[in-house]
This record gives structure tokens, sequence and C-alpha cells, in this order.
């Protein structure tokens, strides 16, 4: 009896004790246990030509600091990153650039990240929305403190004219940085062109007859109707159309003759959305314009699907992207398009353009106020990547071995293209945009000047910051919504007025539109 | 009582581990729902962030929104029609699998049948697309080849929420299969043979032997179904709506994403994570109680 019961608890206790084993085995322990191998691993690579009081030594002098950002780049190994070691020899800081995910998964990893309490050193801004609520939450540097132990960086942007637009409610929480170029582009196939007989579209009527016949007369010749006149790379591909008219498919501010107005408001708007919807019933424009991303638009490109579209010269003329989009059709000659006039009076425009630095800014944690030592490692590492030698190494990489420089002129060497993918990401305060483009991307020089030659609505949008308890989410999703509705015939265009109407009742949009009013005069973007 | 245990303590020792679990993870971390009586401030934590005011302050916001109604009556839309839609298939598929003659013939489509429910939406998705792309898809491909005009599957919101059930459906099918066939296994198959005695007809046995046996698997698995009525799915509407069909895909858990998590609102994303635990928890009470009326309760 005494030897069954002792059997028993022995039982017991094992089942007992291996449940609870292997819970710990499959969720908290072997994260942390490989992280720690991992480490140990690391150390000793790292370590195994460094004598220990030497390490502790570097050490204790050399900064650490921590960059995060979220782009689909691949990094090299810490010990094969030229770019961080070239740094630390410059200026004695130690930075490590990780990656944390991209597009939105950036968003939610670095939230979940920095809700664990665990902020890096200096990151990139999702979003200017994400950085209110970071701003809210205290946990961004201030750097208008600091603006006197930055004046290189200072000169670099221009002075205060070049720091204003980085500036979010009148403080500089972004690191301030050089402009950069907007890359979209209209695009047309020249030899489809040439096939049906038609020149290239300058006016709206034009590119709408222009798309009829990329679209029915077989450009590609194979028998099967299988071709769209028109696409682009989501609903913005649409603002080809609409911002010739003073709108676009989102809401944006911009400075109009009659002071602060939307794109929603614009007096042609009406008519633009009318155009979109004459395309759509007309059969020419891709179906899934809307869900397209550019990948996907690439690859009806090269499938020989699309004749004309609205796209970016980065995406199709860089000399990796080009082989893509001629892989099939070697002949496929793509060109760009000045933007098409609606014929209103006035100049037709492609696109918007933020007056704003909003993509891709850097911020700092305000953490690192609180630590001398990595706040002057981070003041030394914004100053030293403006720096002339700092800029060129995060834009060109190394002298002699990835660029050469002739009669005062940088010329790329192979290894740029394959040692130096990454390294732009290092470019914190930006670079200058031209001169970096057409050393790099020499293939697509032209591309990149038209597209920075193309007249576009310049907007204020960004600028503006709601208060919290407005919903500017669920408007913008609002305005989206009927935007589709009004271009593809869900919602009928002469119930337009009653939309805006529905925008300032349901959705606050006229409290919007003063509040905005209100802060660009503070901010002294209109008068 | 004690004694009970005393007698069985083995037993309740083996059971320790299951509720330790259920202390420390389930339990232990439910007091964090207070931040969504609170401004959740990420650096202060949650003790030390202040208390929202007024108190249900989050709980107004998300009222106040215009999409309130829209995203509640589509998780409701949505959710209901997938019960409707979801709970008789896998009975009709587990008959006729029991019913097969043929084992061989009978383990294949039982193993193809329940192969969807491993695939992640992510996959379904690319399959979708494959198949109803309006530009590139199969179908649409047929339908253009065949002289008719190509369809908008994906993209019309009048249909939106009937490729969403379709799909649920198609991938959940043979996986809730598995139960009734269990269920069907248990019955005694004496009830079966007295039945071919008395000269029923396979269809009168399925209809009066299966069928009402079936029945209390049935409503447990109905139960279950309600108490997640609040959860319509997100992963899959996640990723197969697009901005075409907002009005009809928005759903709580998506808006709650969007708002909540992607916008570091976290108190908003509770506040709304605890009415919708709240509702689940009164609509799992309440089919109990309306099941209890034909002696079929859960508890």
């Amino acid at each position: 009896m005494k030897r069954k019961k002792a059997v028993a608890f022995l039982m017991a206790m094992g089942l007992t004790f291996s449940v609870a084993l292997t819970g710990c085995g499959n969720s908290g322990g072997s994260p942390d246990q490989e992280t720690v191998e991992k480490q140990a691993e690391k150390e000793t690579e790292s370590g195994v030509s460094e004598s220990d009081d030497q390490s502790a030594k570097t050490s204790e002098e050399i900064a650490e600091l921590e960059l995060v950002v979220g782009h689909a780049v691949i990094m090299p190994e810490k010990e094969d990153n030229f770019l961080e070691k070239k740094i630390r020899d410059a200026i004695g800081v130690d930075v490590t650039m990780n990656i944390l995910g991209a597009g939105s998964d950036y968003t939610t990893a670095l939230n979940a990240r920095i809700s664990g309490g665990d902020i890096p050193d200096m990151f990139q801004a999702p979003s200017t929305d994400a950085l209110m609520q970071y701003v809210e939450n205290g946990l961004i540097l201030c750097l208008d403190d600091y603006l006197d132990q930055l004046q290189p960086l200072v000169d670099w942007v221009g002075g205060e004219n070049g720091i204003k637009p980085n500036r979010i409610g009148g403080k500089l929480y972004r690191v301030p940085k050089a402009p950069q170029g907007i890359y979209d582009l209209l695009v047309v196939r020249q030899d489809w062109l040439d096939k049906v007989g038609a020149e290239v579209p300058t006016t709206m009527e034009e590119a709408l007859e222009v798309a009829r016949k990329l679209t029915f007369d077989d450009p590609d010749g194979n028998g099967v109707q299988d071709t769209y006149g028109f696409s682009g790379s989501g609903l913005f591909g649409f603002n080809a159309i609409l911002t010739s008219y003073g709108g676009a498919t989102t809401n944006e501010l911009y400075l109009s003759d009659k002071g602060l107005t939307s794109t929603l408001l614009s007096p042609r708007m009406k008519e633009g959305l009318e155009m979109c919807k004459r395309f759509v019933d007309a059969g020419v424009v891709d179906p899934d314009i809307v869900a397209n991303n550019p990948e996907v638009l690439r690859d009806k490109m090269a499938q020989c699907k699309i004749g004309m579209a609205s796209y970016d010269w980065a995406n199709m003329y860089k000399q990796i992207n080009w082989d893509l989009i001629t892989a099939v059709d070697p002949g496929a000659d793509w060109i760009w398009m000045n933007p098409w006039d609606a014929q209103t009076g006035e100049t037709p425009r492609y696109h918007i353009k933020s007056a704003v630095n909003t993509i891709g800014s850097w911020v700092i944690s305000a953490d690192v106020a609180d630590n001398p030592e990595k706040l002057d490692a981070v003041l030394k590492l914004l100053n030293y990547v403006v720096s002339e030698e700092g800029n060129r190494l995060v834009c060109y990489g190394e002298e002699g071995r990835h660029y050469n420089v002739e009669d005062g002129m940088i010329v790329k060497t192979d290894l740029m293209t394959t040692e130096c993918e990454y390294i732009w990401l290092y470019q914190i305060a930006s670079r200058n945009e031209m001169e970096y483009l057409s050393v790099k991307f020499p293939e697509a020089e032209g591309s990149i000047k038209a597209a920075m030659e193309t007249d576009r609505i310049v907007t204020y949008t960004e600028a503006v910051i709601m208060p919290e308890d407005f919903h500017m989410e669920d408007m913008n999703k609002y305005i989206e919504e009927n935007i589709i509705g009004f271009i593809f015939g869900t919602r009928p265009i002469s119930e337009y007025d009653q939309f805006i109407e529905e925008l300032n009742t349901s959705f606050g949009f006229g409290e919007y539109m003063k509040i905005a009013e209100e802060q660009l005069k503070e901010q002294g973007y209109m008068e | 009582m004690i004694r009970v245990i005393k007698w069985n303590w083995q037993y309740y020792l083996m059971l320790l581990p299951c509720l330790i679990y259920y202390v420390i993870f389930k339990y232990g971390t439910m007091y964090g729902v207070i931040i969504a009586f609170k401004d959740y401030n990420v650096k202060k934590g949650i003790l030390a962030s202040p208390w929202a005011d007024p108190l249900l302050k989050h709980f107004q916001y998300f009222f106040s929104s215009p999409y309130a109604s829209v995203v509640i009556g589509n998780t409701l839309k949505i959710s209901f029609l997938k019960i409707i839609f979801g709970m008789i298939p896998p009975v009709i598929l587990a008959i006729l699998i029991s019913e097969c003659g043929n084992k061989w013939f009978r383990k294949i489509v039982q193993t193809a049948s329940y192969l969807p429910h491993f695939l992640s939406w992510v996959i379904i998705y690319g399959i979708m697309i494959a198949f109803f792309s309006q530009s590139t898809g199969l179908i649409n491909r047929w339908l253009t080849e065949m002289g008719f005009s190509s369809y908008p599957f994906l993209t019309d919101p009048a249909h939106f929420q009937a490729m969403i059930v379709g799909t649920d459906v198609w991938k959940g099918v043979g996986w809730s299969a598995i139960i009734y066939l269990a269920a069907i296994a248990g019955i005694d198959t004496t009830l079966y043979e007295a039945g071919i005695i008395d000269g029923c007809s396979k269809l009168k046995r399925i209809w009066y032997i299966t069928l009402p046996l079936l029945r209390g698997t049935f409503i447990l698995q109905l139960i279950l179904r309600t108490g997640s009525v609040m959860d319509a799915g997100f992963d899959q509407i996640y990723v197969i709506a697009t901005s075409q069909v907002l009005s009809v895909s928005e759903i709580l858990d998506t808006w709650v994403f969007k708002e909540g998590i992607q916008r570091m609102n976290y108190s908003l994303a509770s506040a709304v994570g605890l009415l919708k635990s709240v509702i689940s928890l009164i609509l799992v009470f309440g089919t109990n109680k309306l099941a209890r009326k034909w002696d079929e309760g859960l508890w």
C-alpha cells in the first residue's frame, strides 16, 4: 500500500513538473537562452584577438548608439559593416543600425518596442501622426535646446529657413534634413504609341483617347484584348488626373490665390472626378489600380499589360528595375510625359509635394538627454553626417574603393553597386539630392530631372496637428471611401456637395479647416 | 470537499500547473485592463498613468466616432453570417464522410478537406488573387475569353462580405467536421441495426438517428461560436480588405488596430477590447441559458 502511494506520488510529481518544464521550454525560456547564447557567440567572435583589458578600455571610451529604421534593406553583419567602422574611427561613436520591419509593419513593431520601454537612441519616425503620439508620451528629445551645438547641421540645411519645414507645431523634434526630391512620374510606352498611331498626350482629352487606343487597339499585337491604357499604384494613381483640377484623391491643404484651401474644396474637383469616371467608364483603367502596389504594377508593366502609368522614376529607371521592366519585351520603350492639361486655364500639375519634411525623418529618444555621453555622441553623429567627409561616406562609401574623384566629379565603381546598398540609411540629414542621384543612378538622370521639374501642388497638410479627440483617421477613411465611390461610380458625382456637407456635419471638416488656418498662420506658412 | 481532495490529491497535483498558468497568465495580467480607464502613458507605465477624465473618455471617443455604428454593424453581420453559413456544412460533410463506404476514398476526402485549416490567411489571399483578381485572375480570364465582361469579385462592396464568409467556410469546414465525425463514431451502432431491421432507409436513419444524436455537439459548437461573435476574424479581413470595400469590411478589430495599436492609443484599444469581452460574456451566458431549455446547456 505504502509503495503504491509512493509510486503515485512520484508519477504525479513527475507529470506536474514535466508539464511545467515543457511549458517553460516552449514559451518563456528558450528565446532568452537563445539570445544569451548568441551574445556569447558574438562576444567570442569579436573578442578573439583583443585582450580583456583592451576591450574594457574601448567600451569605456566609445559611446554606443542604437539606430532603428524600417526599410526592406538587407544589412551586413556588424563585423562586415565598413560604414559603422569608419564612423567609429572618425568620431569615436559605435553606431549600430537595426532594421525593424518595413512599411506599416515598422510602425507596429516600433510601437510594440517602445511600449515595452525599450526605446532606441535614434529612430525614424514612421509618420507625423505616430511622432505626435511619441511626443505626447514624452519620448522625444526637442532639438531646439541643442541647436547651438549643431551649427554644422544648421548650416547644412540652410539656416532657420531650412529648419522650418522640419518643425512640428513650431517645435523641432525631427532631425532637420535637406529637402528630398519627389519621384512620381507619368510614363507611357512610346513603342505602343507608334503601333497604334498616337502621339504623346498633352491634354486630358488626348490622354483619354490614347488610353482607349492602348486598351482596344491591341498595342502588343497578340490578338487578345488584354492591355489597359492607364494604371497606377494605389488610388493615388488618379492624381495624374485630379491634381490638374486642383484636386487630389486625399485631403491636402494648399495655398491658392483665395488663401488656404483643400483639394476637396477645389472648385474644379467635380470636373476632375468626372474625368476620372470617364476613364473608368471607358474601360481603360486597370481595374485593380486601387489594390496595386509598386511591385505589382511593375510586374504588370513587364508583362506588357499597361500602356500609361502614374509611377515613379526610382521604381522604373534604376538599372535593376529597368532590367525587370524590359525582361519580357526588350523593346518596351517607356518614356515620361508632362502633366496632362485639364484646359481650365491653370498650369497643369501632377501629384502633390509636401512643404513639410516628413518622410523618413529621424528623431532622438528623450532618454538620451539624461546620459551626457550618449547626448554627446548623438550631437557628434549629427554633425558628422553633414560634414564633407561624413556626408560623402554615407552617400558614396569609401573613396578609392566605392568611388573615385575625377576632375572634381565623383565617379562610382562597380563595388558601390554591390557593397553600398544599405548605406543610404545613414543619411540622417539627407544629401545633396541631385548630385547624389546622378552619381548613383547615372542611367536615370533624365527621368530624375523630369520628376524634379514637374509642377506639383505644394501641400501643408502635414504641418497641421489636430487635437486628440478629433477623429482624423475616421475622416480620412471616409474621404477615401467616397472618392473611390465617385470615381468608380458607386456614388453619383452629383452628390459631391452633399458629401462635403457630410464631412462638415459628421466629421468636423469645417472645424478642421479653421484649426489648420490658425496653425499655418502661427507657423508662418501663410499670412 | 477537503476529504475529496485528500482522497484524490494526486489528480489535484497534476491540475496544479494548469491552475498556476491561468492565475499567472490569464488573471494576473488582467489588472492591465484598467488602462481602458486611464490616459495610458508609455513612459509612466500602467499604475502611474493618470486616470482618464471623464473616466469613460475612451468609450465615449469610440462611440462618438462616425464609424462606430458601421463598425459594430459590420462585425455583427459578418459574424452572424459566418455562424449561419458555417454551422451546417461541417455537419453535412461529416455525415457524408461517415456514410461513405470506401475507406480509402473517405480518408483522402477527410484529409483534403481539413488541409485548408492549416493555411494562413495570407496564403489564402494569394490563392484568392490568383483566382478572383479582376485583371489577372483565372476566373476572370475564363469569363473574358468566353466573351463575358470581367467581374470585380474582390473589390465590389456588394459581394465582399460573401467572399469573406465563403472563404471562411471553405477554410474551416473540414476542420469543424472532425468533431462531428467523432460524435458520429460515438453513436451506438445497435441503434442503426435496429433501424435497419425496422426497415429504415439510409436517409431515414440519418434523419432519425444521426442528426438527433448530433444535437448536443451542434449546440456546444453554437455556444462556443457565439462567444466569439465580436471577433469577425481580424487576420482574414485585415489581409483581404482593400480601401474599395472599406464600408463593408471595417470591423471592430481592424478599427481598433488602426486607431488604437498603430497610433499607440492603447487606452482606446483596451477600452474597445473590454467592451467586446463583456458583450461576448453576456452572449455566451445567454446562449447557454437558451440551450438549457432543451437540456443541452454547456454547464
